[in-house]
């Protein structure tokens, strides 16, 4: 009778102690399932991404044209990683809202290439933005202070450039990165006006090819970086206008430390060809220095200088200068709102000072 | 410039004897192990509910797993985290002791730009950092020109990894 009780509880301590140790290695694996390193809780495990920016302006003030309020760019990126090396990445922007037949705006394919880690080095194979400059490559408006782009990054290095073919990267030291790259050229026109030679790889002439190096010294808090842009034939041998030799050089110094930020360019063409050596176009150049200063984290306050001149290789006086202050005022860090005040100044008297204002809203995500 | 396209050719060539490799600078058990004198424990887990999901919230800006692993020997935890920086995660390692960050170090990254946050001038800055609230780190980390997305992801996964710290280490 004794045995066969001890029996019955043993049998039972037994079967719940095995049960037990069941429930635990259940929920041991019920765990680990749930927070397997790869499985991925959100978009993490998406192969393919989208993000994009955009900006709507206001411009008033004293100024020749009528105030004006734009959607200055609305921009979405599709991205696709094909493995861990090989990486797919586009830009597809619509500027000025409405784009066609008389229509302000134009629909524009920025980027459109192939990214791909050789491990000691990259490649991009494709449509891609010129490395150059400090906004060129990275230009969402909320990382950056004023409404507009400043004008030496508009009419020297005629933000934003892209262009088609190949380029590698390479850091060769902590922080120390060279990009070198060939690629399809522009096609300057005889008024010289160097933002009008994008030809945006829209069915664009390339009888001649141009390339791009550009050395880059990143630590934290501070970039500086120096680009030489070269091409032998910058009207792309036409019958009535060819011959002109680009050579394009830009510095730039980008601190921001703090509350503080500090960025400095420098940028030169030289384009050797009769005509412009006559009319001082052979020498476009100019340079701006930003100071801004955050006096909350999401408040931010910049003043900046700038100048540039595209007819600077003659006597005359030429030059637009420019000074620029206001406010950033940042709903998150992705979503800025923007004013700002300018005062034109042009050398060449004939030409009326402006007084500019400027609002704007912008975001990127 | 008609030389060119010959030299674009020859570079063709050239890139395809290379092969491939992953951005994987540190494997995230080799981490793990090197904190632990080789070993590798068997990791501790947190779940993320009730105060501890509301936390992640503010500080990821997100919803996050249910569970997230940690490895412990009592005294410091070992934390892998992930954190998208502009379109991919940046995998990275955080090592806390007495509430303190004592390491951070970036072992897989997928984006396409901003892989200067790898560097330890840059990691370093958070060696010491404390949680000030629970959004603020004691101190301003400098990021990296270009690179601003991968930074503000590497500094909340710091806020992150100190925030699970205390829940876990009280």
């Amino acid at each position: 009778m004794y045995s066969r009780l001890f029996a019955l509880v043993a049998g039972i301590l037994f079967s719940i102690t095995g049960y037990t140790q069941t429930i635990e290695e259940r929920l041991d694996a019920l765990e680990e399932a749930i927070s397997d390193d790869s499985e991925m809780d959100y978009s993490l495990g998406s192969q393919t991404s989208i993000g994009g920016y955009g900006e709507l302006h206001y411009n008033g003030g004293n100024t020749t044209k009528d105030d004006q309020i734009d959607i200055h760019r609305f921009v979405i990126f599709l991205g696709h990683d094909y493995s861990d090396t090989v990486k797919f990445f586009s830009e597809f922007e619509i500027e000025h809202s409405i784009a066609g037949e008389g229509q302000p705006g134009e629909v524009e394919m920025e980027q459109m290439y192939v990214d791909v880690d050789y491990g000691t080095f990259n490649a991009k194979y494709g449509v891609f933005l010129i490395p150059i400059g400090i906004l060129n490559e990275t230009h969402e408006p909320d990382t950056f202070y004023g409404v507009e782009r400043n004008g030496v990054e508009k009419n020297i290095i005629p933000s934003t450039w892209w262009e088609g073919g190949i380029m590698l990267s390479r850091e060769v030291g902590e922080g120390l990165n060279i990009d070198a790259g060939i690629h399809s050229g522009m096609q300057i026109p005889d008024s010289g006006k160097v933002r009008s030679g994008r030809q945006k790889v829209g069915s664009a002439v390339n009888n001649d090819w141009a390339g791009t190096i550009r050395l880059k010294k990143t630590t934290p808090g501070l970039e500086y970086a120096f680009t030489y842009h070269k091409q032998t034939d910058a009207a792309q041998s036409q019958d009535d206008f060819n011959g002109l030799a680009a050579t394009l050089m830009s510095g730039h110094m980008d601190y921001n430390k703090g509350p503080l930020s500090i960025q400095a360019l420098y940028a030169e063409w030289d384009l050797r060809h009769p005509d412009f050596d006559a009319n001082g176009k052979d020498k476009q150049n100019g340079y701006y220095l930003t100071f801004g200063y955050k006096v909350k984290e999401n408040v931010g306050i910049f003043v900046r200088s700038e100048m540039y001149d595209t007819t600077a290789g003659d006597t005359e006086d030429s030059a637009v200068n420019t000074e620029t202050f206001g406010v950033n005022y940042y709903i998150h860090p992705r979503v800025v709102l923007k004013l700002d005040f300018q005062n034109v100044n042009y050398d060449d008297t004939s030409k009326e000072d402006q007084s500019v204002f400027n609002l704007g809203f912008g975001f990127s995500y | 410039m008609t030389i060119l396209p010959r030299i674009l050719f020859t570079l063709l060539v050239f890139l395809l004897s290379f092969n491939l490799k992953a951005e994987t600078y540190l494997e995230p058990e080799v981490f793990i192990k090197n904190e632990f004198n080789g070993d590798l424990p068997k990791s501790s887990k947190i779940w993320i509910r009730g105060e501890v999901k509301e936390g992640f919230k503010k500080i990821m800006n997100r919803k996050g797993r249910k569970i997230i692993k940690y490895w412990t020997d009592g005294e410091k935890t070992v934390w892998i985290l992930e954190e998208i920086g502009k379109a991919r995660p940046i995998t990275t390692g955080y090592v806390v002791k007495n509430k303190q960050i004592t390491k951070v170090r970036v072992l897989v990254f997928r984006e396409t730009h901003g892989y200067e946050v790898r560097h330890p001038t840059y990691t370093s800055q958070f060696e010491g950092a404390t949680l000030e609230s629970m959004t603020e780190l004691d101190r301003d980390i400098d990021g990296i020109a270009g690179a601003t997305l991968s930074h503000w992801a590497l500094e909340k996964m710091a806020k992150l990894a100190l925030y699970l710290d205390s829940k876990v280490m009280n």
